[in-house]
């Protein structure tokens, strides 16, 4: 009974560190999918999807900088989708260049990544098809007024936060822009190639010397007015650090995982201290007999361990097992090396500070009690 | 070895606090010589166990002193005091108060852990004692499954772990039937002859009156 209660306890805790984990981790999906250097945004940038547009010509003029050895655009727009039975969901359009080599959604084989140069092809999660209204590829919607075609289906692309991703070629996501003359091209034609003034929103950049990141990024900056350039570590806190700590979301995930961490706390708490009172004249015996109090609390530490452990294990062999069912829908239970090290502390914290204060009743006990049976 | 003082109590006095306080002992004299066996006898409620309490070091009396071994207890603090009881001390109590999840050799082996004896050297000597109270076979049984008879000796073999000075036992045979009880008490009797241990008893018992050195009788807090 001691030992389900801990169990739960646990579970709850675990649960809601890798929640929070996979939260995290989710809304930087897009720039772990590259495998650039440096990010170049426009200076007011405040995470992935918050910044202003570039010039396209600025990859141009990245290219130039000493120390770059590759430099691919990337762009965002919003999509107003229409399924094939009219259903309409909003997305947002990343385009880049399937040709290029820094970004690559899903990780997808090159012949698969090709297909997205054909005008109006695109590649979703595998977890938004249902929003979309899709079964399969080779359906169309409608992006806009441009027809719009499921060329594959990506795994693991899709940040929880965020509205479906529609990956295509720079080309088609400049048409679907709004703002593009494209938008009042007739249908069927292709979208034309990007003009130097074309909108775009990211720079990705390779570094001759990937170990010179910091300083490569710091000598875009200083060659190109009105940009900023940052590191991929840079890039992932700036976003993390937006979604965790200026959003309500990363508020609400903090405070279930710390109401985790109480609830754990209330719940072994009650365990430990219905235990060591089912014991309590046992406990008295041992005081009585001359043991100090330092003797007690380690008894009371070592199996308070024990339980802690032993909880543990199946802890996290649940939160594995929901990691798949999850996952379909689009939720990702993280559980990092880290992680699991920090929930593995936190219940030997729980338990061990639990079955201190449970002690206490014991250590205040009149050691004469034994006689009074 | 009667000759020497173990164990004397003077002028001792409880009063336990409340609404109407309780005066447990009254000007309490008393001296229990070394491997003397002494019975306090007394009706319910006389004082025995407050007695006993105070001699053993558990229970700081209201007045009066205790000296055991020529160490004046009475005054010591708190921790000293259950380092005098874990040195001087086998306690045996009339519910056995054994850990019931661990087995009769494990709970003997506990008391030997507390005194910082470990290992091997531990586990032989538990076995010795097990094996002086013919518990051999009981050594590996839980503490829950045995006997109320076989319980009372393990408890006395955690008793003996220290190798005390004193056994102060309360009612040590109440729980138990006759033959276990004679059992208990021919042990007992057996310390204070055979190893010069004082043992000090508190208890209704015909069975230990008629081996106990001593009979001593309080009624209501006197001696």
């Amino acid at each position: 009974m001691a030992l389900s209660g801990i169990v739960f306890a646990v579970t709850l805790l675990t649960v809601q560190v890798a929640l929070f984990s996979g939260f995290s981790n989710s809304t930087t999906l897009p720039i772990a999918e590259s495998s650039a250097d440096v990010w170049v945004a426009a200076p007011e940038m405040l995470y992935f999807e918050g910044t202003l547009p570039l010039e396209y010509g600025t990859v141009a003029k990245i290219r130039a900088v000493p120390g770059v050895a590759r430099a691919e655009a990337l762009s965002l727009g919003i999509a107003r989708w229409r399924s094939p039975h009219d259903e309409l969901a909003l997305g947002r359009i990343i385009g880049f260049d399937p040709g290029g080599k820094l970004f690559n959604p899903g990780n997808a084989a090159g012949a698969t990544l090709k297909l997205l140069r054909r005008p109006y092809a695109f590649a979703v999660d595998a977890t938004q098809l249902h929003i979309l209204d899709l079964q399969r590829v080779g359906q169309s919607g409608v992006i806009g007024t441009l027809p719009a075609h499921l060329a594959y289906v990506t795994r693991g692309t899709q940040p929880i936060v965020s509205a479906t991703f529609f990956y295509t070629s720079l080309e088609t996501a400049n048409a679907y822009t709004p703002s593009a003359l494209s938008f009042f091209s007739p249908p069927g034609s292709a979208p034309p190639p990007l003009e130097s003034t074309d909108p775009i929103m990211y720079v990705m950049v390779q570094a001759k010397n990937p170990a010179a990141s910091a300083q490569l990024a710091a000598a875009i900056q200083h060659s190109i007015p009105h940009v900023r350039a940052m590191t991929r570590a840079e890039m992932l806190a700036t976003t993390r650090d937006y979604w965790v700590k200026r959003t309500g979301i990363g508020f609400i995930l903090s405070l279930i995982a710390l109401m985790g961490a109480i609830v754990g706390v209330a719940v072994v708490g009650q365990i430990l201290y219905t235990s060591i009172n089912e014991h309590f004249h046992e406990y008295g015996t041992l005081k009585a007999i001359g043991v100090n109090d330092g003797y007690l609390y380690g008894v009371v530490a070592l199996q308070a361990s024990c339980m802690a452990v032993i909880g543990y294990v199946p802890s996290l062999a649940f939160t594995f097992a929901i990691r798949g069912i999850a996952a379909e829908r689009g939720v990702d239970i993280l559980i990092t090396p880290g992680g699991a090290l920090l929930v593995l502390a936190a219940a030997l914290l729980i338990c061990i500070s639990a079955g201190m204060v449970a002690m206490q009743r014991v250590v205040r006990a009149d050691p004469a009690l034994v006689f009074r049976a | 070895m009667l000759d020497k003082l173990a164990i004397a109590a003077h002028d001792l006095r409880m009063t336990y606090d409340g609404a109407r306080p309780v005066h447990a002992l009254k000007d309490v004299m008393l001296d229990i010589r070394q491997g003397e066996m002494l019975l306090v006898m007394g009706p319910s409620g006389s004082g025995k166990s407050t007695l006993l309490s105070i001699i053993g070091g558990l229970l700081t009396p209201t007045g009066g002193s205790v000296s055991v071994s020529g160490t004046e207890i009475t005054h010591l603090g708190r921790k000293a005091l259950g380092r005098f009881r874990l040195q001087n001390f086998g306690y045996v109590f009339q519910t056995f108060n054994l850990f019931s999840s661990m087995t009769g050799a494990e709970n003997v082996e506990l008391a030997f852990d507390i005194r910082g004896v470990r290992g091997r050297k531990a586990r032989t000597a538990v076995r010795d004692l097990l094996s002086q109270f013919g518990l051999n076979e009981q050594a590996d049984r839980l503490a829950r499954d045995l006997s109320g008879g076989e319980k009372q000796r393990v408890a006395i073999a955690r008793a003996l772990a220290g190798n005390p000075c004193a056994i102060l036992a309360d009612e040590p045979t109440s729980q138990l039937d006759a033959e276990n009880g004679a059992i208990v008490t021919d042990i007992l009797s057996e310390l204070a002859r055979k190893r010069g241990t004082t043992v000090v008893i508190a208890a209704h018992d015909d069975r230990i009156q008629k081996v106990a050195d001593r009979v001593v009788r309080l009624d209501d807090g006197r001696l």
